[in-house]
C-alpha cells in the first residue's frame, strides 16, 4: 500500500514560488468551477450536488484508507448515523436543520469513538472485519427500530432549513450550500494532512512498528483519525439528509460503505482529490451504466476489479503523474535523442 | 424443556452452517493472510447451484454432491487468474479484488435466478420429524448438526493426520519458511482456497431448506462468519469449530430470551472477547 500512495503532496511550507502560484490557481479554478456550474442545468446542478456530498463521504475515507492505513469497510456508519440524526430530529422534535446537522456531526464523532474504540484493539484484515460488522450492526438496528427510523420504508416529511432567508428546498440554494460544504471538508482535510498530526497519520501508515518506537501513542492517534473521519463523514451525511429530506436504512447498509472504497480506490487513494474525482466517475457510472442496464452493480464491479489490477493509482495518479510523463516524452524529446 | 432442546437444536444448527463458512475463512486467512470478502458468495453461490441442480434431477443429494465443483471451479480460476498475480502487491490489493467479486456475484445471481426469494426443498428422506427425550425435532435439522460435525471432524483428521495437511499447517505457521523447505506455497494456496470455496458451497446447500435462498444471502451470511472468526481466532480450525458454535448458540438463545436485544447479544460477546483477548480464543496472535 505505502509503495502506491502518494507522499510528495505533504506540506507546502517554503514550497517554491511557482508551485504556489499553480496550487493556488488550481484552488480558483475549483472554486471558479464549482460557482459556475449550475449554468449547465437543472440535471448537472442535482448531479453534481450528489457528486459532491459523496466527494465529502470519500474523502474522509481516504484519510482513513490513504493516510492512515486503516481499512475501514464500514464508514457508511457515520454517513448514515448523521443523516439519521437530522431527519429523526428533524421530523420527530422539530429541531432545526443546522442544529440537526451540528447534532448529526457530533453523533457520528462519539459514534466513530465507540466503534473506533474497539476497532483499533486490532489491525489490518480483523479491522476490516470488525468495522464491517458494527456498520451492520447499526444497519439492522435501523431495519428493527421501526419506531423511530421507519426501517427499510424510511422516514420522510424532512422540512429542509432556511438560510438567510432562501430556503434549501430552492435546489439551487441547495447546491451551493452543498458546494461551500465541500470547499469546507476538502480544505480542512489538506490542511489536516499537512499539519504536524497528518504527518503522524502518513507515519502510523508507513510504519506503526517505528512510530511506536519513537514513542507516539498509536493507539490514540489512529482513534483521533478514525474519529475525525467520521465526523467530516457526518457533514456529508447531513448534507445527504438535506439533498433527500428522507432517509431510510439504505443509507447504513454495507453496499454504501463499499460504494465509498470503489470511490476511493477508483479516484486515487492518499490524495484527498483523487476521491472526489472517484465520486464523481463512480456516479456517472452508475448513472449512465443503469440506464441501460439492470444490472449495474456487476459493471461497476468489473470495472472496480480491473481498476485494483491495472490501474491501482486510480484516475488522479494517471492524470497528475503518468500523463504529464506520457505527454512530455512524445515528439520533441525523441527528435532531440535522435539527433 | 422441549423449548430449551429446539432452540439448543436451532443454535447448533446455525452454529454448523457457520463452521462450514468460518473454517474455509480462517484457513485461507491463516495460510494466506487475506480475508476472502466475496466467501459469502460462494456460499449464495452453492446454494443457487444447489437449487438448479435440485430441478434438473429431483434430487437433493446430488445437488449436494454437484454444486460444489462449479463454486469450486469458479473460486479456483479466481484465485489463479486475478489474485495469484498480486501476491506481489500485498495483502490490500487482493482483499479488494475479493470485495469487487461480491459485486459480481450477487448480480450475476440476479440475473441469472431473480431477485425472489426461493427454497430448496427438504429431501423426502429427512422429512418429517423424530422425537427425542419426548421433544419432537425435525429430522433434517438433526441431519445438518451430524453432517456439520462429520465435516469438522474429516477436515481435522486431513489437516493434523494427512501429510497435506502437514504441510497446511507449516504454511500457515510460516509460508516463508515452508517454501523453503521445498513444499509448494502457491500450489498450497490454491488448494486452500479451493477447499475453502467448497466448504462454503457445500454450506449453502445444506442450507438451502432452512434459510432462504436470495441475492443478499451472502454477506447476510458473511457477517456472522466475520464474527466467529474474530472470536474464535484467525487461522485456527478449532477456534472457528468453538467460535461458530457459541455464536450459533448465543444468537439463538439470546434470540429466544431478549427479543428486544437480540441482535447486541453476539456483538456484545465479541466485545467481551476482544477486550480480553484480542487475538481471538484460540488464535495464533499474528496481525
Amino acid at each position: 500500500m505505502s509503495a502506491d500512495t502518494d507522499n510528495a503532496r505533504i506540506p507546502p511550507v517554503g514550497m517554491p514560488k511557482g508551485e504556489r502560484f499553480r496550487l493556488l490557481a488550481g484552488h480558483a479554478v475549483l472554486v471558479a468551477a464549482l460557482a459556475a456550474l449550475p449554468l449547465a442545468g437543472n440535471y448537472a446542478q442535482g448531479l453534481a450536488a450528489e457528486v459532491l456530498i459523496f466527494a465529502i463521504f470519500a474523502m474522509s475515507l481516504d484519510l482513513l484508507i490513504g493516510y492512515t492505513g486503516l481499512l475501514s469497510f464500514g464508514h457508511a456508519a457515520f454517513f448514515g448515523l448523521s443523516a439519521y440524526a437530522v431527519v429523526t430530529l428533524g421530523v420527530h422534535l422539530g429541531i432545526n436543520g443546522w442544529l440537526g446537522m451540528l447534532a448529526g456531526i457530533v453523533i457520528s464523532a462519539l459514534g466513530a469513538l465507540v466503534i473506533g474504540f474497539f476497532c483499533i484493539r486490532v489491525s489490518g484484515i480483523p479491522f476490516l472485519m470488525l468495522t464491517m460488522a458494527f456498520s451492520q450492526l447499526l444497519f439492522s438496528i435501523s431495519v428493527k427500530w421501526r419506531d423511530v427510523t421507519g426501517g427499510t420504508d424510511g422516514i420522510g416529511g424532512f422540512q429542509r432549513p432556511v438560510l438567510f432567508g432562501w430556503s434549501l428546498d430552492d435546489r439551487l440554494v441547495m447546491y451551493y450550500v452543498t458546494a461551500a460544504g465541500f470547499l469546507l471538508a476538502f480544505w480542512f482535510l489538506r490542511r489536516l494532512i499537512g499539519s504536524p498530526l497528518g504527518s503522524i497519520f502518513i507515519g502510523i501508515r508507513e510504519n506503526e512498528l517505528r512510530m511506536r518506537t519513537i514513542g507516539y501513542p498509536v493507539q490514540r492517534f489512529k482513534l483521533i483519525a478514525f474519529v475525525i473521519g467520521g465526523a467530516v463523514a457526518g457533514l456529508g451525511g447531513a448534507l445527504y439528509a438535506f439533498f433527500n429530506g428522507f432517509v431510510s436504512s439504505d443509507i447504513l447498509h454495507w453496499a454504501l460503505s463499499g460504494d465509498a472504497i470503489i470511490m476511493v480506490i477508483l479516484g486515487g487513494t492518499g490524495t484527498i482529490i483523487g476521491p472526489v474525482i472517484g465520486a464523481a466517475v463512480f456516479l456517472l457510472l452508475k448513472n449512465f451504466v443503469s440506464s441501460h442496464h439492470e444490472y449495474w452493480m456487476l459493471w461497476v464491479g468489473v470495472t472496480f476489479i480491473l481498476c485494483v489490477m491495472f490501474l491501482r493509482q486510480g484516475v488522479w495518479g494517471v492524470l497528475s503523474k503518468d500523463l504529464p510523463r506520457w505527454l512530455r516524452r512524445v515528439p520533441g524529446r525523441r527528435r532531440k535523442d535522435t539527433r | 424443556m422441549d423449548f430449551i432442546v429446539s432452540q439448543l437444536v436451532n443454535g447448533l444448527v446455525y452454529g454448523v452452517l457457520l463452521f462450514l463458512m468460518s473454517a474455509g475463512l480462517s484457513l485461507i486467512f491463516g495460510l494466506m493472510n487475506v480475508v476472502n470478502i466475496a466467501h459469502g458468495s460462494f456460499f449464495m453461490l452453492g446454494a443457487f447451484f444447489g437449487l438448479s441442480i435440485q430441478q434438473w434431477t429431483g434430487s437433493f443429494w446430488l445437488a449436494l454432491l454437484i454444486a460444489p465443483i462449479p463454486a469450486i471451479v469458479i473460486g479456483l480460476a479466481m484465485e489463479r487468474v486475478f489474485i495469484r498475480p498480486l501476491y506481489a502487491r500485498g495483502h490490500l490489493d487482493q482483499v479488494l479484488l475479493t470485495f469487487g467479486f461480491t459485486f459480481v456475484f450477487v448480480d450475476a445471481v440476479r440475473w441469472v435466478w431473480g431477485p425472489e426469494v426461493r427454497t430448496l426443498p427438504t429431501p423426502a428422506m429427512l422429512d418429517g420429524a423424530v422425537e427425542f427425550l419426548g421433544v419432537v425435532l425435525p429430522r433434517y435439522r438433526i441431519f445438518i448438526i451430524a453432517f456439520g460435525l462429520l465435516v469438522a471432524l474429516l477436515l481435522w483428521a486431513f489437516l493434523e493426520r494427512s501429510r497435506i495437511g502437514a504441510m497446511v499447517r507449516a504454511g500457515v505457521d510460516d509460508a516463508f519458511t515452508a517454501a523453503g523447505l521445498g513444499i509448494n506455497v502457491p500450489l498450497l494456496f490454491a488448494l486452500i482456497f479451493g477447499l475453502g470455496v467448497g466448504l462454503a458451497a457445500v454450506g449453502g446447500v445444506v442450507a438451502g431448506p432452512v434459510l432462504g435462498l436470495y441475492p443478499g444471502l451472502d454477506i447476510d451470511i458473511l457477517i456472522p462468519a466475520f464474527i466467529v472468526v474474530v472470536i474464535g481466532g484467525m487461522g485456527s480450525l478449532r477456534g472457528a469449530l468453538v467460535g461458530s458454535l457459541f455464536v450459533g448458540l448465543v444468537d439463538t438463545f439470546g434470540k429466544a430470551y431478549f427479543p428486544g436485544a437480540a441482535l447486541f447479544v453476539v456483538y456484545l460477546l465479541m466485545v467481551v472477547v476482544l477486550l480480553t483477548r484480542p487475538q481471538g480464543l484460540f488464535g495464533v496472535g499474528k496481525t
